[in-house]
């Protein structure tokens, strides 16, 4: 559904990504990996739709990405930022209901089919007890949390996440990652950039690694020592401990 | 069935804004009989022309409904501009706009550049482009440094009003005496109309402002999340935020030709708003408007009878209350930022 050809973008005569060549299918979850500068975030902003200087071609289910308009886009695909910027207070339904703002025109206000799939994520998700609350009162997780449900009631099929778990104590990416995995399990497509090779690998079905804005791998999943010494320069061990693949620095 | 009301409980809050509104209307309708002349009810119904009908009908009268307009269009400005930048201490006038408005147009009073137009002084078409000019400088160097940072902002405002003080300084030292004079009292800010010229100006722009604000609360809510968020939800931010710039400059433009650069209240005003009436983005524009409005009208008012019969032009007491509330705010931000 994600069809990328001939895709570079270029900054100042630097080669940024190079010719990537892809295909992401509906209902996959991606990990896309590499070290600093490598062109993930190039790469997550480009299928996002913030950067479209690029060269080659990004087709959304047969559509030109450059060809749609931001709100045809927002339909299809949610963006989850590694920071919110919310620092004024407002209240958190107003920022879940945004959700339904690519649908809506310009003069009408949110229908009540808007209110009621708000209702039925904030019930769904637990919400009810942060509805009326000031978002800049809420903690890391509990913001992430809003804005996932922000990306359910969008009803889009692909969700992007920006580094998921920066700055998240240790039950909050916990949380995170069941949500995503709960996400992706009810068919929307996953795609997370992320330094957090241990925490992603176990529950993705495919993988992308990019080093020097070109593709090492991508495709299904596996777990190969050689490729992540190329990418990282760093090795990683895996175990299988109860049925559950754990993945840890080799250092 | 359905719509708002089932999912938003708003009946306790509808009797907060019932209240407000019946304070305001009190106010505006009382305020213009207390002066240093004390004008009596029956007077100012009656036919017959004399001082007190003049001094009610042709100064106070619009005086108040000058204030209010003004008052709600930088309280709006303000709000607006806090959350297109993402902090509430970004405002028209602490980045430099209004002073850049005012530069332009002490500079049009001195070279007679003004051009009547439907029958009113055309100083604010240069408030406007000194508004504009600001706005797209302060904007360049938050690209060059690529950062929108709060303090790139108000450092380069800083900045910017330093330049403008300048300007004006030395357009004030053109001007002769007389002019002087005009122009000092001016950019103390200050609300000194007679009849209805401005009201009739103002009003359809104040009004056309306000529309505005709530046709675009949604995208202003999205976009205080920040530029990638609200544009993953669908919104042209740049086309949205340039549209927003040029509607935000006329409106400061206008209210500088009309009443100097008065400061604060477009800081003061949305801060409250959003404190004390805690709720939906549609009740803070709704409730920003309301008190800019009342804010400015009982400023004016103390202006006129504080040191009767000197009047204080209002931007003195605007910027007296202001700016220790600017240093109250960004205290408050520094303190939650190093925690």
């Amino acid at each position: 559904m994600i069809d990328i050809t001939d895709l570079s973008y270029r900054v100042n005569n630097r080669e940024i990504l190079e010719k990537l060549n892809l295909t992401m299918e509906e209902g996959d979850s991606w990990l896309i990996f590499g070290p600093n500068g490598a062109g993930k975030t190039t790469l997550l902003k480009i299928l996002c739709g913030f950067l479209r200087d690029f060269d080659g071609q990004v087709h959304y289910r047969g559509s030109d990405i450059k060809r749609m308009t931001i709100k045809e886009l927002a339909r299809i695909i949610s963006y989850q930022p590694q920071f919110d910027e919310f620092s004024l207070p407002l209240k958190v339904r107003e920022v879940l209901l945004a959700g339904r703002y690519p649908y809506k025109s310009f003069f009408k206000d949110y229908s009540d089919e808007d209110y009621r799939i708000y209702r039925d994520v904030v019930r769904r998700m637990d919400l009810e007890a942060f509805e009326n609350r000031d978002i800049t009162t809420l903690s890391g997780g509990e913001r992430k949390k809003v804005l996932l449900a922000s990306a359910f009631i969008q009803d889009v099929a692909i969700v992007f996440f920006d580094e998921p778990f920066s700055f998240l104590d240790p039950e909050a990416v916990a949380n995170l990652r069941k949500m995503m995995v709960e996400m992706n399990r009810m068919g929307k497509t996953l795609v997370a950039v992320s330094h957090r090779f241990e925490v992603l690998f176990p529950v993705v079905n495919k993988i992308l690694a990019l080093k020097d804005g070109k593709i090492l791998y991508a495709g299904p999943k596996v777990f190969d020592k050689q490729l992540l010494k190329a990418v990282y320069n760093t090795s990683f061990e895996k175990i299988v401990w109860e049925e559950k693949e754990i993945i840890f620095l080799d250092a | 069935m359905g719509g708002e009301g089932d999912y938003f409980p708003g009946c306790m809050m509808r009797k907060k804004y019932i209240i407000i509104i019946v304070m305001g209307l009190v106010l505006v309708v009382l305020l213009p009989f207390i002066g240093v002349v004390k004008i009596s009810p029956a007077k100012v119904i009656s036919s017959e022309a004399g001082l007190e009908n003049f001094i009610f009908w042709q100064l106070r009268v619009p005086r108040t409904l000058i204030a209010f307009m003004v008052g709600s269009a930088l309280a709006l400005a303000g709000l607006i501009f806090q959350n297109i930048f993402k902090n509430n201490l970004a405002t028209p006038y602490t980045l430099g706009i209004s002073s850049g408005a005012a530069a332009f147009t002490v500079m049009a009073m001195k070279f007679r550049l003004s051009i009547m137009f439907l029958g009113l002084n055309g100083l604010y078409i240069y408030g406007f482009t000194g508004a504009l000019v600001t706005i797209f400088i302060i904007l360049g160097i938050a690209r060059i440094v690529k950062s929108f940072s709060i303090y790139t902002l108000l450092m380069s405002g800083i900045a910017l009003n330093f330049f403008f003080s300048s300007f004006i300084l030395l357009f004030q030292y053109l001007l002769n005496f007389t002019e002087t004079i005009t122009a000092l009292r001016w950019l103390m800010g200050g609300i000194n109309v007679t009849g209805y010229k401005e009201v009739i100006f103002f009003a359809p722009i104040s009004i056309f402002f306000i529309i505005s604000a709530f046709l675009v609360r949604n995208e202003l809510v999205l976009i205080s999340g920040g530029d990638q968020f609200a544009y993953s939800k669908g919104i042209d931010v740049k086309k949205f935020r340039i549209i927003i710039f040029i509607l935000v400059s006329f409106v400061i433009g206008v209210v500088v030709s009309i009443a100097g650069p008065i400061g604060f209240v477009g800081l003061i005003v949305p801060h409250i708003a959003r404190l004390i009436f805690k709720d939906d983005f549609k009740a803070v524009i709704f409730l920003t408007v309301i008190t800019g409005g009342l804010l400015l009208v009982v400023t004016d008012f103390l202006a006129r009878v504080l040191i009767p019969p000197v009047e204080i032009p209002v931007g003195v007491i605007t910027s007296f209350l202001g700016a220790p509330f600017f240093l109250f705010i960004l205290i408050s931000t520094l303190r939650k930022e190093l925690k």
